[in-house]
């Protein structure tokens, strides 16, 4: 016992560790720079349990090769500072990763937010009516009785028209390949075609001159909307399988979200009245045909047909690259499966489950900070007379929830902003970046409880301790 | 000692934080406190009277003035509140509108603008002896569903005045513009 105590303390085994040390930093950069994912290196390197065991053992090295002077002298003071600094330093980064936070925010101009993502993390946002309003909570996905399982990887589709091969329009049955639909009094063909150029066949069916719709299909699940009435012109909407278009949400998506098309049809009947009121002051039924067609198009009206919108995910191989893996989480809540993608950024759709009375988005984990960050304006900075942007700020409203105490500041790149207590924000993304439409941030968040308590009086210690060892021992002995 | 000196001297270098500037608070069409902005002292306000009806439109919800001596900057704030998402005005309409008000312009400018979550664009025009700089914002369409009633409006904030004190102005002008923001924060869409 006596021979590892001072092994443990002993010159040997601190070389030991920095050799462990100096090659798994060489193991991480080769695999980072092979596979260009951080995370997948850190996973064998420094988020491994074997980097963990090396940082104790610098620990145990550290503060047994001190205890190894007892009992202590006036001559081993420097000695003594050095070591407690580093024992400062090394406890402070166990702090640091146990108990702070590294994090994001996402801000939109307008809005603000007092929750930090925490990256790497996967948990269920649940969100529910009550008499209070609506009320957030969170759950680690992993903990979720509800949880199926997890696809460490898949891809994200939107369904609309076409859903299991059959046209679905809110209100009618499904129909499968062709079908006939009565709008107001108007008669309209429905058909269903897969095809990768679905003007070609719009126009072949609108030279029919019958009232079709035609809803498409290409090989990526995207569709195409044309309505081919009478008239000139075809009504055309595009709803791409891969991104959100336009949509309509129900009770606030409580009981989900639909995607629109605006069409025109025949008012026949107020066709018919506009010819009678014509007929009136003119006698003449010559033309009469012609007259009703005329009317027919003065007097369409444009209605609006909905379908309901709805999430397909796809298992793909997991990426090495393991930044770009998406998870899918299945879940059974109240008895029907629901899938879900992850949202990175906590944004993206809340999807509705157990019948109405939630609204779900699994995501990364979120802390609430004791500061609520409100974004004024984001802006890109340009060089004169060019789109060369040379900066990006952004200026926040700054309230402390503990005070209430508000401060303004202008972020902007390698320009941090740090609280009193030791919460740092920097901005680490703008976009779109012109101001063509609302900006959104990022923001870096990092919080460090032990950086002025201990990580930093301990580098200054050890400091001190190295410099009395080198320049001062003749005062200490 | 001279550490010890030294130490004081790196922990008080720290820029003291800046206390949030008070913000005037300026009412809707409902007269409701529903926005606020960052006003210079020297602007001379004209809050509409108690007693006048704001329902129409064409009547500003705020105005203020600038002192000058080869005329006076006036500028004038203006609110539409809608129910439907459609019935908005386009901000290319409001700018459209201002170009035929300046006649024969000599100068005009157009550009996007975005913040405090609403989008739309500025307008800058110059004729003989009139200049505006004006914005027509839009409640960003991420932003309408998020918001009821008098806050869901969009806005316009016109300054028209000679066009030398505009030019001294016109940055004054620009700084109040980019502060007007709803009181009440908008819900993270």
């Amino acid at each position: 016992m006596k021979r590892l105590y001072r092994f443990l303390g002993s010159l040997p085994f601190a070389l030991l560790l920095i050799s462990f040390s100096i090659l798994i930093v060489i193991l991480g950069t080769v695999i980072e720079a092979k596979t260009e994912s951080h995370k997948f290196a850190a996973s064998f390197t420094y988020n491994s349990p074997a980097f963990a065991a090396v940082l104790a053992g610098f620990f145990l090295n550290i503060l047994i090769s001190a205890l190894h002077r007892w009992p202590f002298k006036k001559r081993h003071i420097p000695f003594l500072a050095t070591h407690l600094g580093l024992l400062m330093i090394i406890g402070g980064t166990l702090i640091k990763i146990y108990f702070g936070i590294q994090g994001r925010m996402i801000l939109v101009e307008g809005s603000g937010s007092s929750q930090v993502l925490i990256p790497d993390s996967y948990a269920l946002l649940i969100e529910e009516r009550t008499s209070h309003g609506i009320v957030s909570r969170q759950a680690p996905i992993h903990a979720l009785p509800e949880l199926d399982g997890i696809f460490p990887h898949g891809k994200e589709r939107y369904g609309t028209w076409i859903k299991e091969g059959k046209v679905e329009i809110a209100g009618l049955k499904p129909i499968a390949g062709y079908g006939a639909v009565m709008f107001g009094e108007e008669v309209w063909k429905v058909a269903l075609e897969k095809t990768d150029a679905p003007e070609k066949l719009a126009e072949k069916y609108h030279a029919e001159k019958e009232p079709v719709l035609l809803i498409t299909e290409d090989k990526e699940g995207s569709a195409t909307v044309f309505a081919c009435g009478k008239e000139e012109g075809i009504a055309k909407e595009s709803y791409p399988a891969d991104r959100l278009a336009r949509y309509i949400s129900y009770d606030d998506g409580f009981l989900g979200y639909t995607v629109p098309f605006k069409m025109r049809i025949e008012d026949r009947q107020a066709a018919l009245k506009l010819v009678g009121d014509y007929l009136q002051k003119n006698s003449d039924l010559s033309g009469l045909d012609m007259l009703m067609e005329q009317a027919k198009k003065l007097t369409s009206k444009e209605i609006v047909l909905e379908t309901a919108l709805r999430p397909i995910h796809i298992p793909e191989e997991p990426q090495v690259k393991l930044e770009e893996n998406r998870p899918i989480a299945l879940l059974t809540i109240a008895g029907k499966q629901i899938s879900l993608a992850y949202e990175r950024n906590g944004t993206g759709l809340k999807w509705p489950a157990n019948g109405g009375k939630w609204r779900i988005r699994f995501q990364p984990e979120y802390v609430e900070i004791p500061y609520r960050l409100r974004l004024r304006d984001a802006r890109r900075l340009c060089y004169p007379g060019t789109g060369q942007p040379f900066s990006y700020e952004a200026d926040i409203l700054v309230t402390d929830l503990k005070s209430g105490r508000q401060i303004e500041k202008t972020l902007s790149m390698n320009h941090v902003y740090e609280t009193a207590e030791g919460y740092r924000f920097y901005l680490s993304g703008i976009a779109p970046g012109d101001e063509t439409s609302i900006e959104r941030i990022q923001l870096a968040v990092n919080y460090d409880p032990a950086r002025w308590r201990l990580t930093y009086p301990g580098a200054l210690l050890a400091a001190l301790g190295a410099f009395s060892l080198f320049w001062l021992r003749r005062f200490f002995s | 000692m001279r550490w010890i000196f030294l130490l004081c001297l790196l922990c008080s270098c720290a820029a003291p934080e800046e206390e949030a500037p008070e913000m005037q608070t300026i009412p809707g069409r409902d007269r409701v406190e529903t926005y606020r902005a960052k006003i210079p002292e020297s602007w001379i306000k004209s809050p509409p009277s108690e007693k006048e009806s704001l329902a129409d439109t064409t009547k500003p919800i705020y105005q203020l003035s600038i002192p000058c001596k080869e005329g006076d900057i006036i500028i004038t704030v203006h609110n539409f509140p809608t129910e439907k998402f459609e019935e908005r005005i386009p901000a290319e309409a409001q700018a459209a509108r201002w170009r035929s008000q300046l006649g024969e312009a000599l100068v005009t400018e157009v550009r996007p603008q975005s913040f405090g979550g609403f989008c739309g664009l500025r307008f800058d025009g110059e004729a003989e002896n009139l200049a505006v700089t004006a914005w027509a914002m839009l409640l960003a369409p991420e932003h309408y569903p998020q918001v009821e009633g008098g806050r869901r409006a969009d806005y316009t904030i016109k300054a028209v005045g000679p066009p030398s004190a505009m030019g001294r102005h016109r940055e004054e002008i620009a700084a109040f513009a980019r502060s007007f923001e709803l009181i009440e924060e908008i819900p993270q869409p």
